[in-house]
């Protein structure tokens, strides 16, 4: 245990790890407190920069994105009544009102305490959960892990609650897209159309850039440059630490709804929130107060949020397999430097796993830090013009798509998916199954492959099978799930 | 009890995106999938034989075209009807920016990163609708960002434009732009 702590001291003492550990924390604050921009972006953004970097860096880089930003959305949200991230929503909903109230510094203070409660909270069920997830995963063979590929992708689906139908037919693109290039078992092209440059696949780059950051930079330009003026701050931020203590119900149960929803794959920040609020709300003694400025309604929310990233890591470190889109960014980290996460990852590469158990810990610090130092400046963020940040979205996804090989196509690709993002958007239909279906396409057809070939094409090996046969099971059960769900709706005239 | 899971369905539908619309999207990406599978036999090379039907390298496009078939038609069918005139601007713009941003990437090799993004900055400026003085002043504040960012911070590498081949003082300022 201690060998393992002054290992994970070493690494994380690196120069390029703190640089990353603290530039990603800033950069996700800031990226999460301008309305508009969130983690996805900025970790598109940031992709082609990590590749050169080693991967301890590389991830905390990506992980201070993706944490710093749900802290940093809670900053307009609360002091402008727009959530700074999607995930942000609900934090509106009490922070807000507390804001008009006269009171910007509470609420502020009660959102990071409860994020940091959340957030260090859920790095501790990682550094717990992970090496037994990975050390059961070891029963796992391939019938299994193409189970395992397959709920994930069956769980995202049916998380997009009303959209079922769109995230299905997206998540199917993203699965076609995956199978264009060499194919692995005869090494033969698909669907190249006889070029060469599409021989290495659809670049995930490209279409991530596309996807999440150019398709954000054409809706900010044609937006208009008003801004609402954030409110002043004066005083101190520290005493929502001592005022959340007094909510351990909220916070623990808050908490643990995020963690369970980070580690699900597919279900993430959203339905997280939603639990952890309608049920603080339930729980609480002053329900009327929720919207109108409860204190429980913030740490519900923030807690939620600031748990999924850690656990959302669970099932990539134990399984190799990403839970949601921004977990799929970072396999792309992974993949680039030859490291493989999954059982066999806490055995050859113990050092980097017990330096990122730390560097996540250790996020947390940094962050709240960062927050309690300079809040009043980061505030001044959201006044920035929409418009010069969408140009600069697009000159930041030039040089990414350019430069990864210095060939006119991987623009090319790059514009053509911030178009179909821009339909995508426009249409209210849901971008992360393309990714995930991209990166767990490949996985699912390899260990099909393998399973069906190892048991001489007979496919009864996936219910002879215990592990695969439960996970078939509950496949089944969410599918019927969801599709009873959608007649109660059709039949109620909702959907 | 009904006012609270009323309040619960409100609070889900702010977190849950609401319900997608377009049915021409949806109707554009079955026909894609129909085109790409007609196609499934000349894009794809059969396995060898005796190599196992579950490595046939067709079966991966097949099962993924064939149910992006089936849920891009339902999902034309349940959706809501496309918005208006709104998003064809939207549209044009996007189409607008994509075109400046390639040809922005291809004159790269001929007149270098910084003047590229110099003007593909006024360009998007110019489309953000900055007018006069803001919009050089936009543009040459972005570009100089950009290029002081890439190449100078992150030391980024582009092949050398085909301006700054003509005269050896090209050459030297085109090592920093």
């Amino acid at each position: 245990m201690l060998e393992n702590l002054s290992v994970a001291v070493d690494q994380v003492l690196a120069v390029p790890v703190l640089a990353a550990l603290a530039g990603g924390s800033l950069l996700g604050i800031i990226m999460g407190a301008i309305p508009g921009l969130g983690p996805g972006v900025a970790i598109a953004i940031l992709l082609p920069v990590t590749f050169s970097l080693d991967p301890l860096s590389g991830i905390t880089l990506l992980m201070g994105v993706y944490a710093g930003a749900w802290y940093g959305g809670a900053i307009p949200a609360i002091l402008v009544n727009t959530p700074g991230t999607g995930v942000s929503v609900l934090t509106t909903y009490d922070g807000y009102p507390m804001t008009r109230a006269g009171e910007p510094q509470r609420a502020l203070s009660l959102a990071y305490a409860s994020s940091f409660f959340g957030g260090t909270f859920s790095v501790l069920v990682l550094i717990v959960a992970a090496p037994l997830l990975a050390a059961f995963a070891k029963k796992f063979g391939s019938a299994d892990m193409a189970m395992a590929a397959a709920l994930a992708m069956v769980l995202v689906i049916t998380a997009h609650r009303g959209a079922e139908l769109a995230a299905a037919a997206t998540l199917c693109l993203g699965l076609f897209l995956g199978t264009i290039g060499l194919e692995g078992a005869y090494g033969s092209p698909r669907y190249t159309f006889g070029t060469t440059w599409l021989l290495g696949g659809i670049p995930l780059i490209s279409i991530i850039l596309g996807l999440f950051a150019m398709s954000q930079g054409f809706l900010l330009i044609s937006k208009s440059g008003d801004k609402a003026v954030p409110v002043e701050m004066k005083r101190r931020l520290l005493g929502g630490f001592a005022e959340v203590l007094r909510y351990p119900r909220t916070l623990l149960r808050s908490s643990s709804f995020g963690v369970a929803m980070g580690i699900l794959p597919g279900v993430g920040e959203f339905l997280a929130q939603f639990f952890s609020y309608s049920t603080a709300r339930r729980g609480s003694k002053t329900p009327e107060l929720f919207g109108k400025g409860a204190p429980e309604g913030i740490i519900a929310s923030e807690a939620a949020n600031n748990a999924v990233p850690a656990a959302a890591l669970v099932p990539l470190l134990a399984l190799g397999i990403p839970g949601e889109v921004l977990t799929a960014m970072m396999l792309a980290v992974f993949t680039v430097h030859n490291v493989d996460p999954g059982p066999a990852l806490f055995a050859e590469n113990g050092p980097f796993v017990s330096g990122l158990y730390l560097s996540l810990f250790l996020m947390n610090f940094v962050i709240v830090g960062i927050l309690l130092f300079a809040t009043r400046w980061i505030a001044l963020v959201t006044r920035i013009d929409d418009r010069l940040l969408g140009i600069a979205i697009l000159c930041f996804a030039m040089a990414g798509s350019y430069s990864a090989n210095f060939r006119l196509t991987d623009p090319l690709i790059a514009a053509a998916f911030g178009l179909l993002g821009l339909a995508l958007k426009r249409a209210n239909v849901p971008l992360v199954p393309i990714i995930l279906g991209l990166v767990l396409g490949p996985i699912f057809e390899t260990r099909m492959r393998q399973a069906i070939g190892g048991n001489g094409g007979d496919l009864s090996v996936f219910i002879e099978r215990p592990i695969s046969l439960t996970l078939l099971i509950v496949m089944a059960l969410l599918i019927g799930g969801s599709i009873i769900g959608r007649l109660r709706r059709l039949s109620s005239g909702l959907t | 009890m009904a006012k609270e899971n009323t309040e619960e369905q409100d609070v889900l539908s702010l977190v849950a995106g609401g319900r997608p619309r377009g049915r021409m999207l949806f109707a554009a990406l079955a026909i894609g999938s129909a085109i790409l599978l007609i196609l499934v036999g000349s894009q794809t090379e059969p396995g060898a034989e005796g190599g196992g039907w579950w490595n046939e390298p067709r079966n991966g496009p097949i099962f993924a075209l064939s149910l992006m078939f089936v849920f891009s038609v339902l999902a034309a069918i349940f959706a809501a009807p496309a918005e208006g005139p709104a998003a064809k601007r939207l549209t044009a713009i996007a189409l607008l920016l994509s075109a400046g941003f390639l040809a922005a990437i291809w004159l790269m090799g001929l007149i270098g990163y910084g003047l590229s993004v110099l003007a593909f900055c006024a360009l998007c400026a110019a489309i953000a609708g900055f007018r006069g003085r803001r919009l050089a002043a936009v543009a040459a504040g972005l570009a100089l960002t950009m290029l002081v960012l890439f190449r100078f911070v992150l030391g980024l590498w582009f092949p050398k434009a085909a301006l700054f081949k003509l005269t050896p003082w090209l050459e030297t300022l085109g090592r920093f732009l």
